[in-house]
């Protein structure tokens, strides 16, 4: 048994058309895809009573959750914004999940999207944009753009470790195999590991496939008891555990770039859970670079830490492997969803619904969430009885 | 061509005497009074003891290269021309880590725990930024492109 009691559960799961969606703001791609995580539920509008939600980066909103509970019909007894990048989804499950313990509300729905790709072509109408909080110590010294300050963290693994591009390679063209399995994924041609050697530096020790994809994307899901749960249509997926941390805010400022914060967040989310690593079925891990999955493969412990690369070989990630990763293909090659569609896709291998990409017998899935460059990691178990 | 303006601080009074210090030739760092610990980016407060008594002290300005990257798109187009350029994760003896670019000398050269000096290269007349100028001698080999595996 873990440490908390297990209440609650995730019930609907929605998810816009992903990639390149013009003409579409993100408030109106959140909109669409938490239409779609009611009809997912076989819920009402009217039956939600808290709500999460993340300001979109292109135009960062006061009262954001509000303007998205007015835009939908919501009636809130719990809401607010929270901007944790990859790390929202997971930070706003733990608050959604306390918050119905708690007895503010009974059922809250956490969406969020954003326009960035159609934004980076036609830029649509905004008041502004997120201020990222660094940049005046990173990049008048040259330091611009988010794969530099991973590929830092990239290459002091490969010094200390002797990890390869192949190995880096590997993780890229995994994730590639089941976005091809998954419809409405952003990349649709095969990558193979020439291809990826081939492939143009962006950032060395980054390659183009080392790089999550820009997207246009909108996420949801519905958490709510257990005991409401039952007379809804789908098994529900229950919360066994989360946890969180958070090393440093400034890269510059750990001692150590080669760890991750899943070394704190990952012990956490498992002793709440009262489950081992051996009883993880899968994992959905933050991808922002193929680096990023590597690292934390390592600190949670699914092989020793400096030997991720030899992990990552032989197709122990792929479906059929040891542990299949990154089910739907992740932020490398289905959409970069800030995390949210990690969770979506682990719900659907949890219910048995992911088709072809069906990890058998799943029971328990581990999710992860990041942000900033390796500033806040969470980590977040589900599973079905 | 019209010069595009490169990426410039928002200067503050808190952070000021950095950027002044800069500009004059020095490399001024914050100290804390209370515990005699270094820190940066400039900040109000100490993170080590939460003194807020600190002064603004001359570093060595020798450092080592923890880890760096080499740029090969511009993600900002005032680099554009510069392409390709380091950029570098330096440990200062202070015991702090900056991060800058790496200057006066030959990219494919550039290696993790190469020993340099900090510099100060000019942006604009008012705004001067640290470089990392390596020091260790360079041999031939590597000075030789990188033969990386399948390329």
């Amino acid at each position: 048994m873990g440490t908390v009691e297990q209440t609650c559960c995730i019930v609907g799961i929605g998810e816009s058309p992903l990639g390149l969606v013009p003409h579409s703001s993100s408030l109106n791609l959140t909109t669409h895809a938490l239409t779609q995580a009611l009809a997912d539920a076989g819920l009402s509008h009217r039956d939600i009573d808290g709500c999460l939600s993340k300001p979109p980066y292109q135009e960062p909103t006061f009262l954001f959750t509000d303007a998205l509970a007015a835009t939908c019909g919501l009636r809130l007894r719990y809401g607010h914004d929270l901007h944790a990048g990859g790390c929202t989804p997971i930070l706003a499950l733990g608050n959604a999940v306390r918050a119905i313990q708690a007895g503010l509300c009974h059922t809250v729905l956490v969406a969020f999207g954003e326009n960035w790709l159609s934004y980076t072509k036609a830029p649509y109408p905004t008041h502004g944009k997120l201020h990222w909080g660094y940049e005046d110590w990173e990049e008048p010294f040259g330091l611009i753009g988010p794969p530099a300050g991973y590929a830092l963290a990239a290459k002091r693994h490969m010094h200390r470790y002797g990890t390869t591009s192949e190995q880096l390679g590997m993780i890229a063209v995994t994730q590639r195999q089941h976005a091809l399995l998954k419809d409405g994924a952003q990349m649709r041609r095969p990558l193979l590991l020439s291809d990826y050697l081939r492939a143009p530096w962006i950032v060395e020790p980054f390659r183009v496939p080392d790089c999550s994809l820009v997207s246009d994307y909108g996420g949801a899901f519905i958490l709510t008891t257990l005991e409401r749960a039952k007379d809804l249509r789908h098994q529900p997926v229950i919360v066994l555990g989360y946890g969180e941390s958070h090393p440093h805010r400034y890269l510059m400022c750990e001692e150590e770039i080669t760890r991750c914060g899943a070394v704190e967040s990952g012990p956490a989310a498992l002793q709440m859970a009262g489950v081992t690593l051996a009883e993880v079925d899968f994992a959905e891990l933050y991808d922002s670079f193929t680096y990023t999955v590597l690292v934390q493969l390592e600190d949670y412990g699914f092989c020793a830490k400096g030997e991720g690369g030899a992990f990552v070989e032989n197709g122990r990630i792929g479906l059929g492997g040891e542990l299949p990763v990154n089910t739907h293909g992740g932020l490398l090659s289905q959409a970069h969803a800030d995390g949210i569609l990690h969770v979506t896709e682990a719900v659907k291998q949890l219910r048995g619904q992911a088709g072809a990409r069906q990890v058998p017998n799943a029971h328990i899935g581990l999710v992860s969430g990041g942000a900033g460059v390796l500033a806040v990691h969470a980590s977040l178990l589900l599973g079905v009885e | 061509m019209a010069s595009v303006p490169k990426p410039l601080p928002v200067i503050t009074p808190e952070n000021a005497p950095f950027w002044e210090g800069c500009r004059n030739g020095h490399l001024l760092l914050q100290r804390c009074t209370g515990c005699a610990a270094w820190r940066y980016p400039p900040a109000s407060v100490c993170p080590r003891c939460g003194s807020l008594e600190v002064r603004w002290s001359p570093v060595s300005r020798r450092g080592t290269i923890y880890s760096f990257v080499v740029y090969h798109r511009a993600f900002h187009p005032a680099s554009a021309a510069e392409i390709p350029y380091v950029v570098a994760l330096v440990d200062l003896g202070e015991g702090v880590r900056m991060v800058m670019r790496v200057a006066k000398c030959p990219v494919a050269s550039v290696t993790i725990d190469m020993e340099g000096r900090i510099e100060l290269q000019k942006v604009t007349e008012e705004l001067w930024v640290p470089v990392f100028v390596p020091t260790t001698k360079i041999s031939l080999r590597s000075a030789l492109p990188p033969l990386s595996k399948g390329e």
